[in-house]
């Protein structure tokens, strides 16, 4: 399911490209990751910036339900090419962004966890959605210490979980790829 | 092998039912995704991928199909044409209807869509939400102001005393629950209605924060497996210092009913915006699918107008196939039998017609190599027969010509088939008697006629008897009518016939004159008897004389007489099997006292043959009487009588040869030696070689004469064996 997913993505963004010329706008970016060694876990924080386009927080005020997604990797370096690279880990974060008519405010959902707030305004729904903190991201056993490792971080905002009939103008609508860059950094204890 | 496969997979109407079936699967699932069930929902995406390459697919068979039919249709195959007037009337009749359909859908559609919103529904549900706001405005402000009570109960209330006073305190203002931090987030004290809740239900940092900077909170929330509730967080002083605050929360409960409907309109209000929100994309969507499954279903349609018209048309290209082998004269065509329907019946017809037709020129064929065979048969029959045959066309050239005609008239006439009569006529002078007998003939087309004609060919004066007349046309055709001149060479019957009548004569010759001769020699001699005596010396000389020639030639003329009627006499052949070299032997003993050698040189092993031995014997003296007399006193000559078996003859036959080396044949009678009467000698009859060829062909043999050319005469006779297998000596 996950892989299909991610697959599906790719295409859609060359579809995009083809048919609409129009490459990802980069609307969300990572300000600051970086992982720690908290007994044997090394955890995750992050802070990553998301900016929704005016056609998101329209569907979003328009009772939408936003998914996202933050990909997480953990890269064992071989070589100097990345060919020889392994994953030793891959986990997918996601995140759902709901407004609240009757109380007027942003509900945000970490799926993985369960874990809901409310909150009153969108930028500070964006901004509790974007705070990462001690996410645990592999065992210090899984680390290999004569080894580099490198972690990279991407979120990105999941087109697949739009609703059916907004999905398909979305596959051609710029305003709807929104995706940070990776953000690649050592993995240090 | 590829090329088939691919034929087999864009031609068959299996893969396009199958190709059917699963465009109409993906179609349902993808209106069921776009109703928004959620198990359908992710598949969309693959769906369209998939319809938009199906979509791709058939128009690339399309395509093909197309581009074949057009590159058919300009070479003018066989059955083009109509597949492309059917493909364009399918096309058309799949068309017109679903666009009809397609128009109308949409029409529908898009008013269907709009008649799910309207004004009134949008304000009742914004004016329910806004009620619903009101109303927990209202349990808001009574929240706030029982909070307000609170805080000023506790504000009496040192840290340590609070766990104990709390719990009242909730009680009396009807709080759910009531927690107190210090102003660094620790609880200080904290009691619920829930008596199993250990932990408190707290604020977050955000509001903790704002609320530190002195601003209430007064919030709905919804706490999980709680319900609905009204968060109330104030910062409140602290009794003991007046530097620290201290933080409230308090939880009202709203009653189970409000919060379940609060639920429902937020649920219903969501919903109904949601949906006015997705409406245009809905449309979109819907029309989108609705023109994918109509372009699916239509080019479906076309391809399979494609296929049917190919499929419908296929016996009657075979048909067209077939009938341009036949005209090209291919009998042996077999169409593939298609179907069982009316086309079918015509294709079988077609067979069994070819089929016919191939066995009909099968028969002509046959009667050509029968007539052909009749022709050689014919021929052989012809060469076989010893009379000529010739046949000339109404234009009288000659047509045909047997061996037997080339034979008798010592022509090559095979050579000469196609030229005219008159032409022959010219070319071989010796035919001009015969052409000139024959022409008038040809004129006469229903008489037969026989006529004997005289020529002087290369073997001599030959008397033919032709017989000849028109053949009959066969059917219409002239070319096979002309006429017919049948010949046979007479000249040896006539001889034997000339034969017979000298045999006629002698025979009444010897007839009349023995008559009178005795009476003369009776006569002669009695005169004698009585006048010799009493006549004068002189006289009686005379007398005695004049008797006795009469009587002496009276003796030569009964001998004479005699012999000739031996030659006359009818055969009365005693026909045994003998022994030719031993009748050779008996007959040359009785030469053995003669000065003259006779001598015998005989092929040991000689078949028997069938013969009268008398008659043979009369040939044997014959022939040796004449070889002696030939040599005229001389008494040094020599006589041979051989015998040999000449099996390379016609049927085998014994060869006698009597040689000598006498004088030979005289020049002036060579030619005539065997006839009776010519004769070189003062006395003799001449008819002894007559008989002798006389006998031997009553024997069925053949004699002729020849001088050798060291000086003499042999005759040669063969006599036919009759039987090879005759027992032979030793
Ligand atoms: N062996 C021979 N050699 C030369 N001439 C022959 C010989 N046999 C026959 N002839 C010629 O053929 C003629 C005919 O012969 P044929 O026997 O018929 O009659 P003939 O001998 O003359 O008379 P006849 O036989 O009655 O005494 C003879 O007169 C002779 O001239
Ligand atoms: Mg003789």
């Amino acid at each position: 399911m996950k892989i299909y997913k991610k697959n599906l993505n790719f295409l859609w963004f060359f579809i995009s490209v083809i048919f609409v010329g129009v490459a990802e706008a980069k609307s969300f970016f990572i300000e600051h990751a970086e992982t720690g060694l908290i007994g044997d876990t090394y955890y995750l924080d992050a802070t990553v910036n998301y900016q929704l386009s005016d056609q998101a927080q329209e569907a979003l005020l328009k009772g939408v339900e936003l998914t996202f997604e933050l990909k997480i990797e953990v890269i064992r370096k071989k070589g100097l090419l990345w060919l020889f690279n392994k994953k030793v880990s891959q986990s997918v974060q996601r995140y759902t962004l709901k407004y609240q008519p009757l109380t007027q405010q942003y509900k945000v959902l970490h799926i993985n966890s369960g874990k809901s707030r409310n909150l009153p305004s969108l930028s500070t729904a964006t901004w509790i959605l974007g705070i990462v903190a001690d996410l645990p991201l592999l065992k210090q056993e899984e680390v290999n210490p004569k080894a580099q490792y490198v972690v990279r971080l991407k979120a990105l905002f999941d087109i697949e979980s739009l609703p059916v009939p907004i999905r398909l103008l979305a596959y051609f609508a710029p305003g709807w790829y929104m995706s940070s860059d990776w953000y690649v950094w050592p993995l240090e204890p | 092998m590829a090329s088939r496969t691919l034929k087999r997979y864009t031609q068959g109407i299996r893969p396009i039912i199958l190709l059917s079936v699963v465009l109409l699967a993906s179609l349902v699932l993808m209106s069921e995704a776009i109703q928004n069930s959620e198990q359908f929902s992710l598949l969309y995406s693959w769906l369209l991928v998939f319809n938009v390459f199906a979509l791709l697919v058939l128009l690339a068979l399309i395509a093909i199909n197309l581009f074949r039919l057009v590159r058919q249709y300009r070479l003018q195959a066989p059955g083009s044409r109509l597949t492309a007037r059917l493909v364009v009337i399918f096309v058309s009749l799949a068309m017109l209807p679903v666009m009809i359909v397609f128009y109308f859908s949409l029409n529908f559609l898009n008013r269907g869509i709009d008649s799910w919103f309207d004004v009134h529904t949008e304000t009742a549900l914004a004016d329910a939400l806004e009620l619903t706001r009101a109303t927990l405005n209202d349990r808001k402000r009574d929240a706030s102001r029982r909070s307000e009570r609170i805080v000023k109960v506790l504000s009496g209330i040192s840290d340590r005393r609070l766990p104990l006073k709390i719990n009242g305190i909730r009680h009396n203002n009807d709080a759910f629950e009531l927690t107190v931090l210090g102003s660094n987030g620790r609880i200080i004290a904290s009691t619920s209605q829930a008596v199993e809740t250990i932990f408190p239900d707290l604020p977050s940092d955000i509001v903790l924060a704002q609320v530190r900077t002195g601003e209430p909170y007064i919030g709905i929330d919804s706490i999980e497996q709680k319900g609905l509730f009204i968060r109330v967080v104030v910062a409140m002083a602290n009794p003991e210092s007046i530097a620290d605050v201290r933080i409230l929360q308090a939880l009202y409960e709203v009653e189970a009913q409000t919060s379940e409907l609060v639920s429902d309109v937020q649920l219903a209000y969501d919903e109904y915006r949601k949906r006015s929100y997705l409406r245009k994309p809905l449309k979109i969507i819907f029309t989108f699918t609705l023109s994918l499954v109509l372009l699916l279903s239509l080019l479906t349609a076309v391809l399979a107008a494609f296929l049917l018209a190919q499929r419908l048309v296929a016996p009657i290209r075979v048909l067209a196939i077939g009938t341009r082998a036949v005209a090209s004269g291919n009998y042996s065509k077999h169409l593939p039998l298609a179907s069982n329907d009316e086309l079918g019946f015509l294709v079988k017809s077609f067979n069994d017609m070819t089929q016919k037709i191939a066995l009909t020129q099968d028969e002509v064929q046959r009667s050509q190599i029968h007539a052909e065979r009749q022709r050689i048969y014919l021929e052989t029959v012809l060469g076989r027969l010893s009379s000529g045959v010739l046949t000339f066309d109404t234009e009288h050239t000659l047509r045909m010509a047997n061996s037997a005609a080339n034979q008798i008239l010592g022509v090559d006439l095979v050579e000469r088939l196609g030229e005219s009569l008159t032409m022959l006529g010219k070319d071989f002078p010796h035919l001009t008697q015969l052409v000139e007998s024959i022409l008038p003939h040809l004129h006469k087309v229903d008489e037969a006629w026989r006529e004997e004609v005289t020529i002087f060919g290369p073997a001599g004066r030959q008397a033919l008897m032709c017989r000849g007349s028109a053949l009959p046309a066969i059917g219409e055709d002239v070319v096979d009518s002309g006429f017919v001149v049948v010949f046979d060479d007479m000249t040896s019957q006539i001889q034997s016939q000339r034969d017979a009548a000298w045999g006629e004569v002698a025979r009444r010759l010897a007839h009349e004159i023995k008559n009178p001769l005795t009476p003369i020699r009776l006569s002669a001699e009695r005169l004698r008897h009585k006048y010799l005596a009493t006549m004068d010396a002189g006289d009686a000389e005379v007398l005695d004389r004049s008797t006795r020639t009469i009587v002496e030639q009276v003796e030569s003329m009964q001998e004479m007489v005699t012999v000739f009627s031996e030659y006359a006499k009818p055969p009365k052949l005693m026909i045994q099997p003998i022994d030719i070299n031993n009748l050779v032997n008996s007959v040359l003993e009785l030469y053995s006292g003669y000065k003259i050698e006779v001598k015998a040189e005989l092929a040991p092993g000689l078949p028997f043959i069938n013969a009268d031995a008398g008659r043979l014997r009369q040939v044997l003296h014959n022939l040796i009487k004449n070889a002696m007399q030939s040599m005229g006193g001389n008494d040094e000559g020599i006589v041979v009588v051989t015998t040999r078996l000449r099996n390379e003859l016609d049927r085998g036959a014994v060869e006698i040869c009597v040689v000598d080396d006498g004088a030979g044949i005289s020049d002036e009678i060579i030619e005539q030696v065997f006839e009776p009467g010519v004769t070189t000698k003062g006395r003799g009859s001449g008819l002894g070689l007559a008989i002798v060829k006389k006998i031997i062909e009553e024997h069925g043999g053949v004699i002729y004469a020849k001088n050798r050319p060291e000086g003499g005469a042999s005759f040669v006779i063969h006599l036919p064996v009759e039987n090879k297998k005759v027992p032979k000596r030793g």
